[in-house]
């Protein structure tokens, strides 16, 4: 699967969270295979939240998560932890590959000293597209 | 990660998510209820964990940043097989 959170902002509507949850039909049992890649094959859009109505929005940060079709939130969870305590420190953007999972994560420099809040704004808006809310 | 770093981390997310949905603080009385719900994992987590924590929630230190990722949202529709995103016109 491939999760993906955007906080945009457009002149006219405003700014918000849109987030995307696409399947890719697939389980694998290591590391990401470089074809699942979202810049590869993003998979089939299955659902989406939409704050503010694509398209054109600028994206101010974003947060992608590809894992295995049937991983849990448990899994993702954790190597999200991992993810950005290991980040944490370099320069932005984030990418990095942890168990069956890959994230990335980048946002402009306006956002940089909220960025606790905005990793966590954005990570919940992945798991509540997917299903997985509160 | 065991049961109460994994609670710790979910709780830490969630109380991020409020304050930002309630324009920055939450009430006391909820800030000191979740505090006291971290403070129970928190005594329950290894030396490690503790020290994942605080390198995930701990002040700011983000080492540089675009001013602007040059970045935009498209349109989609269920079963689309295009990214969510593209680089800016």
């Amino acid at each position: 699967m491939y999760l993906s959170a955007h906080h945009v902002v457009s002149p006219v509507r405003g700014e918000g969270i849109n987030a995307f949850y696409y399947v890719h039909g697939h389980d694998w049992d290591a590391d990401v295979p470089p074809q699942m890649f979202p810049e590869v094959n993003p998979g089939e859009l299955f659902d989406q939240s939409i704050a503010i109505p694509p398209p054109g929005n600028r994206v101010r940060s974003f947060l992608d998560v590809v894992a295995p079709d049937g991983a849990s939130p448990t899994e993702i969870r954790q190597g999200f932890v991992v993810f950005v305590s290991r980040s944490r420190g370099t320069p932005l953007p984030w990418r990095g590959t942890f168990g069956r999972c890959l994230f990335h994560i980048g946002m402009d420099l306006g956002l940089v000293n909220q960025w606790h809040t905005e990793v966590a704004v954005l990570f919940r808006a992945t798991f509540t597209v997917r299903g997985w809310g509160p | 990660m065991n049961e109460a770093a994994e609670r710790y981390f979910k709780l830490m997310f969630d109380l991020l998510v409020a304050r930002q949905l309630n324009g920055g603080d939450l009430p006391d009385d909820e800030e000191a209820r979740r505090a006291e719900e971290l403070d129970e994992q928190w005594a329950l987590m290894t030396d490690a964990e503790r020290e994942q924590a605080e390198a995930v929630f701990s002040g700011p230190s983000l080492v540089g940043a675009p001013e602007d990722l040059q970045q935009e949202d498209l349109e989609l529709s269920k079963g689309a097989t295009d990214p969510p995103r593209r680089e800016a016109a």
